[in-house]
């Protein structure tokens, strides 16, 4: 199973929102990052049908080799797709029982298999115990676990979830990321997200999208590796702060009770991106996708 | 800060398709109170002049009266006579009738049900204005700020005043250019005296000043009373429970005015919101109270009252918003809503326990239903919608109780059934009986001045002769029958003789537009419920639509969801129609030739059956159509409001341009369509369902590509 995207463009007026954008994908979390206005809604709502691209096209291969285009296959390509919007309009007098009941007709899942598979991820999306209430009176974490199950429902091949964690708390968040990483296991899951810790060790590969054009697409340990040697802890005085952040870009500032170094009573720790050592008592750190994300969209980022 | 707090309430989507519902219902009532044209002859000058002189000379004879009585000329009675003389003598020197026959304004100036619309929207208006900040949780962030008391309190206060003169001037200008449109206005500027129902007022006032009077007395009462319902929203914060304030408020100054029925010159009748809204009876003449001793007319006495009123509101809205903004506890209503909440989560709970979870695929017409009617709540509007529907039919359909609706169920009785011979001989020996009367009539005249008769016998031949003229009228219309049965039957079709009063109610009813703002409500959020969000990120069509039967079967379930609930919404409705009128009309034989009912011609050889099954048939075919023409266009637009205003443009302005004459719209006029009756009876039914059809089928098949895409 492959989903092959090919030079997709799309426009809004003059807008280019995504410019050629090209990728290939097989069973895996791939995971999209970019700031706001990157285009990963639009490549998101091209690749779930609900937009036109002005140009390229979207290519399925199944498990026999077979290579569709997906606007070709219409409902045989819906049939395999779950998709997890970030904002959806859930219909609030609906219980939950009563709308996964109605996805499951949606989604066509057989009825002798609606009843075990709905009980199965409502149970995993920790929901079971609210299926008899209504949507209405769900919080917004409920809700959005909710949107997740009704994705997840039908066992498709292609998952896309736009910000599958936004409103959750830690907890239900690291719930929430080991189960989509163990569903994953034989899907291609899309996920557009901008808490690059929910991804880091889950992604097979990293899509960095940048006003509509690919920056990087890579593993996100080939991400890290590129800026190994770059992302530093430098041990400040509080005051020297706002010197450093003029002069380097500092992605954390750790406050300590004491002074982390006795001679020079430095009572901070900044972690720096800096292609050289930032300072003399700086120490190299291990990179993480998040300095990597810093490192590509920096520019974006001003000190507060 | 009064722009951002206009903004903040404007950019409710509901408010706007309130709007929409209401102005569409103001612009059919509208279009029924003024379909007829009626120049109205003014009095002569010498008739008004001597009418007003009575007025006067009854006040000078009142005060001739309580001199006699020893009352004193301070005493408000006496003060009030003088006043009276004053403002009549005025108006007897200033006013001058015109000559030209007056056109539109009386009508204008009648209809009053604007109101009822104006205040409707003023509730959901400003019911708003508080409430929302503190549902959507802003109120707490607001309260914190600089400006957020006080300034914003007097701000609040500010844009609510400008939107309820806003709604005031669009309902108001809708409701005039509606009449100028249908029957047009003659000049204005001429005494409001020449409008017959204003002949005895004392204010000079040309006819356009008093259009704005009215327009300033509406304005007035708009903005007192939504700064009464938002008073009410700072105390309740609550949404159902500042409706029923305000309807309560509402309901109780509707009551006042309808005090005219009961006793006119109650002066709570005229010191309400409504009348100061309509305007008509606090100028129809001159009122006053008694202030202290002192003559104070109706109209400064109310302005005043207002003015007062709007100070103590105001205040307390100030005092409420600056001092805190939680509601008001009533610690035994709390009380009986959570025992409510608990009995039901107990029932709720025994049920889930007894049944477990129930977790199965749902129907896809059930749950398309569902959506329509709970989704969008408006199972509740049409729930009101029915109601008014209810009263409305048991107001209208009332059978006549005259003499001479009698006399020709008498008639009608006696000759039921097909013309026979017999029925020939009775209608030629009745003729002669009448005309022997008639003629006996100079005979018997000149025998009681003769004294050959009696003043007994004359007056009971006379009283007789009365009888017989009034059933000289009714029988001229049963030998019309009679003609028009012997020419249906030269053209080899049958007409019978039926007591038809209320066979010709039943199939000659008017426009029903509760049912059509129900249509109008319901269908146009087919689609339009997969698009409401509360984000900008889009409603529940994204995922929908990528779903296996999110696309085709759904919207198969959607229009067939459409046709379904529209067919019984029509057949309620029409049912309601049909129930209160064989209630409460004798309909007798269903099996005569549809010919048989006086109006309707061109059936054909149907029977009165048959053409009740078609019209109620038909009736439900337009229905559904309106119904698909609007899932059509919510598919399209995928807003509730742009699909309302698209459809309402489409049927209604066809159909105000045929009502104006203008010919190339008869045959699209959905009005005529929906009442069906006539437009059938002039074949020209299938040219209009034929136009609709295609219309429909268009609409469809663009909104089937842009929802499959």
């Amino acid at each position: 199973m492959k989903l092959t995207i090919n030079g997709i463009s799309k426009s809004y007026g003059n807008n280019r929102a995504l410019d050629a954008f090209t990728a290939e994908m097989t069973p895996g979390i791939y995971a999209l990052l970019g700031p706001n206005g990157a285009g990963k809604s639009t490549l998101i709502h091209i690749l779930t049908e609900n937009l036109r691209a002005d140009a390229g096209e979207i290519l399925y291969t199944d498990e026999a080799g077979l290579t569709r285009n997906i606007l070709a296959m219409g409902t045989a390509y819906r049939e395999k797709l779950g998709f997890m919007p970030q904002y959806p309009g859930l219909y609030s007098h609906f219980t939950v029982a009563q709308f996964m009941g109605y996805m499951a007709s949606l989604k066509g899942v057989p009825k002798k298999h609606a009843k075990e598979q709905i009980e199965g991820i409502l149970q995993a999306v920790d929901l079971y115990d609210v299926a008899n209430r209504r949507i209405g009176a769900l919080s917004g974490g409920m809700k959005q676990r909710l949107t997740l199950a009704q994705a997840v429902l039908g066992d498709p091949e292609i998952l896309i979830l736009d910000e599958p964690t936004a409103g959750l708390d830690p907890k239900q968040r690291i719930s929430i990321r080991n189960y989509i990483s163990r569903i994953a296991f034989d899907k291609i899951v899309l996920i557009a997200t901008h808490v690059v810790s929910d991804v880091e060790y889950i992604a097979k590969d990293v899509i960095l999208l940048k006003r509509g054009v690919i920056v990087d697409n890579a593993p996100p340990a080939a991400l890290t590796e590129k800026i190994r040697e770059k992302v530093w802890l430098v041990p400040a005085r509080a005051e020297d702060v706002p010197a450093m952040q003029e002069k380097f870009r500092v992605i954390r500032i750790t406050r300590e009770d004491r002074a982390v170094d006795a001679e020079t009573l430095s009572d901070t720790t900044l972690r720096v991106l800096s292609e050289e050592r930032p300072a003399e008592q700086a120490r190299p750190a291990v990179p993480s996708l998040e300095d990597y994300y810093l490192y590509v969209f920096g520019d974006a980022v001003s000190p507060v | 800060m009064m722009r951002a707090e206009i903004r903040k309430i404007a950019g409710y989507r509901f408010l706007w398709i309130l709007m929409a519902v209401l102005l569409v219902l103001n612009f059919l009532l509208c279009m029924e109170s003024a379909s007829q044209p009626e120049p109205t002859q003014p009095r002569e000058q010498t008739r008004y002049l001597a009418a007003v002189e009575s007025v006067i000379d009854g006040a000078y004879r009142n005060l001739s009266e309580f001199t006699a009585m020893g009352i004193g000329t301070d005493a408000y009675p006496y003060a009030y006579q003088i006043r009276v003389i004053s403002l009549y003598e005025y108006a007897k020197e200033s006013v001058t009738m015109p000559t030209e026959p007056i056109t539109g304004w009386q009508a204008y100036f009648e209809y009053d049900a604007v109101n009822i619309f104006i205040f409707v929207m003023l509730i959901a208006v400003s019911a708003f204005v508080f409430t929302q900040e503190e549902k959507s949780g802003f109120m707490a962030i607001l309260r914190t700020t600089h400006g957020g008391r006080t300034k914003t309190a007097f701000a609040k206060i500010a844009a609510l005043l400008l939107m309820s003169t806003a709604v005031v001037l669009i309902f108001t200008a809708e409701t005039w250019i509606i009449f100028a449109a249908r029957v047009g206005f003659s000049d204005a500027d001429v005494p409001l005296q020449a409008l017959p129902f204003f002949t005895r007022t004392p204010y000079v006032w040309s006819v356009g000043e008093y259009l704005a009077v009215t327009v300033i007395g509406k304005m007035a009462a708009g903005m007192i009373f939504s700064v009464a319902v938002a008073a009410i929203s700072l105390f309740v914060y609550n949404y159902p429970l500042i409706y029923a304030g305000g309807m309560g408020i509402f309901g109780a100054n509707y009551l006042l005015y309808a005090l005219q029925y009961q006793d006119s010159e109650h002066p709570l009748k005229h010191l309400n919101l409504l009348a100061l809204a309509t305007g008509n009876t606090l100028v129809q003449r001159y009122r006053a109270l008694n202030v202290f001793g002192n003559v104070v007319g109706y109209i400064p006495f109310l302005l005043s009252m207002i003015l007062v009123l709007f100070v103590i509101l105001s205040g307390i809205i100030l005092f409420k918003f600056h001092g805190g903004g939680h509601a008001v506890q009533i610690p035994w209503l709390n009380r009986a809503a959570a025992a409510i909440r608990r009995g039901i989560d107990m029932m709720c709970q025994k049920s889930y326990a007894r049944r477990g979870i129930r977790i199965r695929p749902s129907g896809f017409l059930g749950t398309e239903m569902r959506k329509l009617l709970l989704s969008t709540r408006m199972i509740w509007v049409l729930a009101a919608l029915l109601l008014l529907k209810g009263y409305l039919s048991v107001q209208l359909y009332t059978p006549p109780q005259s003499y001479t609706d009698a006399v020709y169920r008498e008639y009608m009785d006696a000759l039921a059934g097909p013309m026979t011979e017999e029925k020939r001989q009775y209608l030629s020996d009745e003729r002669a009986q009448i005309n022997e009367y008639m003629d006996r009539a100079s005979e018997m005249e000149r025998a009681y001045y003769a004294e050959e008769i009696t003043r007994r016998e004359y007056t009971e031949f006379v009283q007789e002769y009365n009888r017989m003229t009034a059933r000289e009228a009714v029988f001229a219309l049963v030998e019309d029958r009679a003609d028009f049965i012997d020419a249906m039957a030269a053209e080899g079709y049958e007409a019978w003789f039926v007591y038809d009063t209320g066979w010709k109610t039943l199939f000659l009813t008017g426009f029903d537009w509760t049912l059509y703002a129900a249509i109008l409500v319901l269908f146009s959020a087919t689609f339009a419920v997969e698009y409401t969000s509360q984000t900008s990120g889009g409603g529940f069509a994204q995922i929908l639509r990528t779903t296996k039967h999110g696309r085709e079967r759904t919207s198969r379930s959607k229009y067939m969801a459409a046709i379904l609930l529209s067919a019984a919404l029509a057949a309620v409705w029409n049912a309601i129609d049909a129930a209160r009128i064989f209630s409460v009309y004798h309909m007798p034989m269903w099996g005569a030739p549809a010919a048989s009912v006086n109006q309707i011609t061109g059936a054909g050889h149907w029977t009165i059956l048959h053409l009740l099954l078609a019209v109620y048939g038909l009736r439900i075919v337009a229905c559904v159509l309106l119904a698909l023409l609007l899932a059509a266009f919510s598919c399209i637009m995928k807003k509730s409001i742009s699909a309302i205003a698209a459809v309402a443009a489409l049927t209604l302005v066809p159909a105000l341009l045929a009502g104006l004459g203008v010919t190339a719209f008869f045959r699209m006029d959905y009005i005529s369509f929906m009442r069906v009756t006539e437009m059938m009876l002039q074949g020209e039914y299938g040219n209009y369902l034929a136009v609709a059809g295609i219309a429909c089928a268009g609409t469809l098949a663009c909104a089937e590509r842009m929802w499959r895409r």
